[in-house]
């Protein structure tokens, strides 16, 4: 299963998926593909913290493009992903981070199954009010550092409000990665995990920053068919 | 020549290929001191140079029609003209990625699939030409297509390198059209007298090898 994590510069991606490695590994066999902005800082960082064997991270460079890399031409990437799964034949999960970008940056569905959307309290509580795609239909909405709300004017239930506004039932998490944040998204992946396994996973393609819309809203809280 | 809108259709830097992540050497020619008034030099050099050797490559690979053998050969004549080893890598990576797309743009051309199963290099210009006559692109209009691709790459580079208009970008190749269209002829006459030119552009690829170990690089080359 193929996992795309997006969202703003800054927001917690890479830290979430060092955790979530950290987390993952356990029982299941996890690769990553970074897009960074300056070729292998991303890469680097996830390399340092010794979650994963060096083997299993693997650097895509997106020439100032990072938002092409996960939708527009996703060749590179795609790439990158069968060529960490010739590798490791037993691979299970493969994180791809997007290389952090605007809030209309969001995966395609040929290169992600499911995507996660990091925002965080930092940037500001009025961001999920704003929507775009990566808000409005990702799989799951990620709102990080929430142990910095109050030192930093946010009011997480603003933002939560916000994301309902446009997400609908569509699961949103508030979580501190320095609190241990990390294992509600692993809970989440695990859960896509099983749905994927069992065929009945569908990816949603977030499509354009169009106007949102309930239409295809079950009232259930995670995408996959029923 | 062969279908012009298959030809546009392989030219279009929105048609997806991963060459938005390469500069074609500019990256590290800025980096060395390339000012924004020099690329049309650089441009023109890479034309007269490496261009014309891989647009020839390209031109040949149509000739060689569905004869794997004659595919694989040509493999190794891109090799032999590309000393830099991060050249090379990224000429195979973006050979790999054009036949991606090439199979689903022509998905009953059984030579994209054997080429790609075959090939354990794919460099660029022999997947160009492989898509591009599956496309039913001549090989003098493969080797405009080859062309166009390596002077709209370094182009747009400069618009994210350099101070640089986006206009003044796509004029730099407007003024080099003349030049573009006679080189692919060029190109494609030495492919049909199985004459391969072995141009190269010696700093260029000797600045690769530290570009790709530069850990502030933008473009994967």
């Amino acid at each position: 299963m193929r996992v795309g994590i997006g969202g703003p510069v800054g927001t917690g991606k890479s830290s979430l998926i060092a955790a979530l490695c950290g987390l993952l590994t356990a029982d299941h066999e996890v690769a990553v593909v970074t897009n960074d902005i300056y070729t292998t800082e991303d890469a680097e960082f996830l390399r340092s913290t010794g979650v994963l064997p060096v083997d299993r991270i693997s650097a895509v460079q997106t020439g100032c493009c990072p938002h092409t890399a996960i939708r527009d031409d996703v060749t590179a990437n795609l790439e990158a992903v069968e060529e960490l799964e010739r590798l490791h034949t037993t691979l299970e999960l493969v994180f791809v981070e997007s290389g952090g970008d605007n809030l209309t940056a969001v995966f395609g569905p040929a290169l992600a199954d499911v995507q996660i959307f990091v925002l965080d309290c930092a940037g500001g509580d009025d961001v999920p009010r704003k929507g775009g795609p990566g808000i409005t239909r990702s799989d799951l909405l990620v709102i990080n550092k929430t142990d910095l709300a109050p030192y930093v004017g946010a009011d997480v239930d603003v933002m939560l409000a916000g994301a309902r506004t446009h997400r609908g039932d569509l699961p949103v998490l508030p979580i501190s990665l320095r609190q241990g944040g990390a294992e509600q998204v692993a809970a989440w992946i695990r859960h896509q995990l099983v749905h994927h396994r069992e065929g009945t996973l569908t990816t949603v393609d977030v499509g354009p920053p169009v106007p949102h819309s309930h239409a295809d809203d079950d009232g259930h809280a995670h995408a996959h068919t029923h | 020549m062969g279908p012009s809108a298959i030809a546009l259709l392989l030219a279009d830097a929105r048609t997806p290929t991963g060459a938005y992540a390469h500069s074609a050497g500019l990256e590290a020619a800025v980096q060395h001191g390339l000012r924004p008034a020099e690329v049309p030099a650089f441009l023109a050099g890479r034309l007269a140079t490496v261009a014309l050797t891989e647009a020839s490559l390209t031109a040949a690979a149509v000739l060689a029609g569905d004869e794997l053998d004659a595919l694989l050969h040509l493999d190794a004549e891109a090799l032999a003209r590309c000393p830099s080893g991060a050249l090379r890598q990224a000429a195979s990576t973006l050979g790999r990625s054009l036949l991606r797309t090439g199979a689903q743009l022509f998905p009953t051309a059984p030579t994209i699939a054997a080429y790609r199963a075959a090939s354990a290099h794919t460099p660029r210009p022999v997947a160009l030409g492989v898509v591009a006559r599956a496309g039913g692109l001549g090989p003098e209009h493969a080797a405009l297509v080859a062309l166009h691709d390596d002077l709209s790459g370094v182009a747009a580079a400069a618009v994210k390198l350099l101070p640089v208009d986006a206009g003044d970008a796509a004029a730099w190749i407007a003024a080099l059209a003349p030049q573009l269209e006679a080189t692919a002829a060029r190109a494609a006459a030495a492919a049909l007298r199985d004459d391969l030119p072995s141009l190269s552009a010696p700093l260029i690829e000797r600045r690769s090898l530290r570009h790709h170990a530069d850990p502030g690089r933008l473009f994967a080359s």
